[in-house]
């Protein structure tokens, strides 16, 4: 992937309109519209099947856009096509004789080097800009109304996820990703958040569960409906979800997630708010609400919606073929190994030196 | 004494009813929605056996004693015993596969999937000490094990051979009466049916038989075909229990961190002594 010439096509597009702030849940009466959801046997709405959220759309909005919520046709139409034209170049035969040292340094999104040989057929981000009640969107953060994270409260610190203290040195060090813990960024969630590939999701529906099976890792939310939240302080992975329906929408609360997923720098007080709401025999529109009062003054909220996947989902069996992980420390060791002999290599003709002159 | 006779013959037709409450049904279907385990000894070995020292033993001044690794670990260590789930016994293994089998024992430590935290596959996953919960609508069917989050679903519509082979393989349902008979086929060779070094081959087909007896009792029988490995087709069969009240919470058993210093211990900076 040119992953260089993606960002340009996203940043180029940004230009300004009016303002369209939205309200939490407030617009999934009038998303809802017409459209009636259907009922399952249980009596609750029918959420059930495969759904994706990939899209060209990112949580937050893009600067240039400024507090506009929705793109014009011709800012659509400009990435779309830009996306279509990288991903049909990106297709194109390549000429075999081109090596990973002719590839750009830096290519974007953190890749570089090596890394910006992940081309097209690796990855599967979307092909359109996220539309929620027909409107292409700018950003999935509509409140605050500049589409952004609110300002972190003094003294927060918020580490780099991809950045890690004494990298290569133990497995621990490492990334969940990298070590198949769960997805990179925030698959799972919650907040469920598109990644670059396999943003794949089927959700399931008994009396009294509901289950998000997510592509990444595998991993399976499990919300209890008409449960209480846990109150012995533990934390799992994915945190503690429960849910209860109010008329056609499904309504998710998770607290008690632990400090290793922790959502831009909020674990311990953090409570999201999820709402489910079948919006089209294809949609489901989905909307977040994030409240940490230690990390942010005001909560923020957004919306997407999922749309529905022809496929199945397939096994992301992520630990059984990591072989990346061993190689990120057998390479570490190797590059202090060579480090080594180097300093040895290089004090060596001192030292034969020195018993030279002492002959 | 329905459930006595069914357990002596693993391929008699379940009952569908032997005692308990009335089965929850959805979709017109037996309603299976809830947190499930067994309660026998399957996960480590599925044959008869009666209880032993240590999961890998070694030549001792009288009798074997268990493998160096596994020594602290005293009674814990050890095998408790199991009347075995294969009907008739004995796995009817070719020559050849009884001797790997044979072998594996003797690496066990090294083989067995499920001491490096891989997806358990299908039967093991179903009768692993740990529970597992199944989702079940009108016209869904999914099972969330607890250990390694692994997951299936269930087709209800056959797509054909799997298109790629996988750990927990592909699974396609469809009901007979009351009971739901599960054909699993794309697995891989990586998984064994427990502890004890029982194997496969990546052709081995699945066909799972789960039916209610009552509200809190599934009879789960599966048929084993693999020629590569076994000169017949075989079956197991065992019970699988309703997990009820503060029991009936799935949890998360994420064992790729629980494994890491045996996986990796030796990459380390500065590997522990």
């Amino acid at each position: 992937m040119n992953a260089k010439r993606f960002t340009a096509l996203l940043a180029g597009a940004a230009i300004s309109a009016l303002a369209a702030p939205a309200v939490f849940a407030a617009s999934a009466a009038a998303a809802a519209g017409a459209y009636k959801a259907p009922m399952n046997d249980y009596g609750q709405p029918d959420l059930e099947g495969t759904w994706s959220n990939a899209t060209l759309t990112v949580l937050e909005r893009p600067k240039e856009y400024g507090t506009r919520q929705v793109m014009t046709a011709e800012e659509v139409q400009k990435i779309e096509g830009g996306a279509a034209q990288m991903f049909a170049a990106d297709a194109a035969p390549r000429d075999p004789k081109v090596k990973t040292t002719d590839l750009p340094h830096e290519c974007g999104l953190g890749f570089s080097g090596a890394g910006c040989g992940y081309n097209a057929a690796w990855i599967d981000p979307g092909s359109t800009v996220m539309r929620v009640n027909g409107e292409p969107r700018t950003s999935f953060i509509t409140d605050p109304p500049d589409g952004r994270l609110p300002p972190y409260k003094p003294g927060v610190t918020v580490p780099n996820m991809y950045m890690r203290a004494h990298y290569g040195e133990n497995p621990e060090n490492q990334t969940l990703a990298e070590r198949c813990l769960t997805s990179f960024g925030y698959s799972a969630g919650p907040v469920m958040l598109p990644l670059l590939y396999n943003n794949n999701y089927e959700i399931a529906q008994s009396k009294d569960t509901v289950a998000i099976v997510v592509e990444m890792v595998h991993d399976v939310r499990i919300i209890h409906i008409g449960a209480k939240h846990r109150t012995d302080g533990e934390r799992p992975w994915m945190g503690d979800s429960i849910g209860w329906y109010e008329g056609p929408t499904l309504v998710v609360e998770t607290t008690n997630f632990p400090q290793a997923t922790a959502l831009r720098g909020a674990w311990k007080e953090l409570k999201v708010t999820e709402r489910f709401t079948r919006v089209g025999a294809h949609r489901i529109l989905y909307q977040f609400k994030v409240e940490d009062p230690t990390v942010w003054d005001i909560p923020w909220s957004g919306e997407y919606e999922f749309s529905a996947s022809k496929g199945r989902i397939f096994e992301y069996a992520c630990h059984e073929g990591n072989y990346a992980l061993e190689g990120i420390l057998a390479g570490a060791r190797a590059d202090e190994a060579a480090a080594a002999a180097k300093k040895t290599a290089a004090a060596a003709p001192a030292a034969a030196t020195t018993v030279t002159k002492k002959q | 004494m329905l459930l006595t006779m069914s357990y002596a013959e693993p391929g008699a037709p379940a009952h569908k009813k032997a005692a308990g409450g009335a089965i929850d049904r959805v979709g017109g279907h037996p309603n299976f929605s809830g947190v499930w385990s067994v309660m026998n000894t399957a996960n480590w070995n599925i044959e008869p056996h009666l209880a032993s020292a240590a999961l890998e033993l070694r030549p001792g001044p009288v009798v074997p004693v268990p493998a160096k690794a596994i020594v602290a670990l005293g009674a814990v260590g050890s095998v408790p015993a199991g009347m075995g789930v294969v009907a008739g016994g004995a796995i009817p293994y070719t020559p050849e596969a009884l001797a790997k089998r044979e072998d594996n024992k003797k690496h066990y430590l090294e083989r067995d999937p499920e001491v490096k935290c891989d997806l358990p596959g299908v039967p093991r996953a179903n009768y692993m000490s740990l529970p597992f919960q199944i989702v079940q609508s009108a016209k869904t069917f999914l099972f969330s094990y607890e250990y390694a989050g692994a997951v299936r679903d269930i087709l209800f519509s056959d797509p054909g051979p799997a298109p790629i082979d996988s750990w927990m393989g592909q699974s396609v349902g469809k009901w007979e009466g009351d009971t739901l008979v599960v054909t699993v086929t794309g697995m891989t060779d990586g998984t064994w049916f427990d502890r004890a070094g029982n194997f496969h081959s990546g052709d081995m087909k699945v066909v799972e038989r789960w039916s209610l007896m009552n509200e809190n009792t599934i009879r789960y029988e599966a048929e084993i075909n693999d020629p590569a490995t076994f000169t017949r087709p075989w079956k197991i069969s065992m019970f699988i229990y309703r997990r009820l009240g503060e029991d009936a919470r799935l949890q998360q058993f994420k064992c790729v961190e629980f494994v890491e210093e045996l996986m990796y211990g030796d990459l380390r900076k500065e590997p522990l002594k």
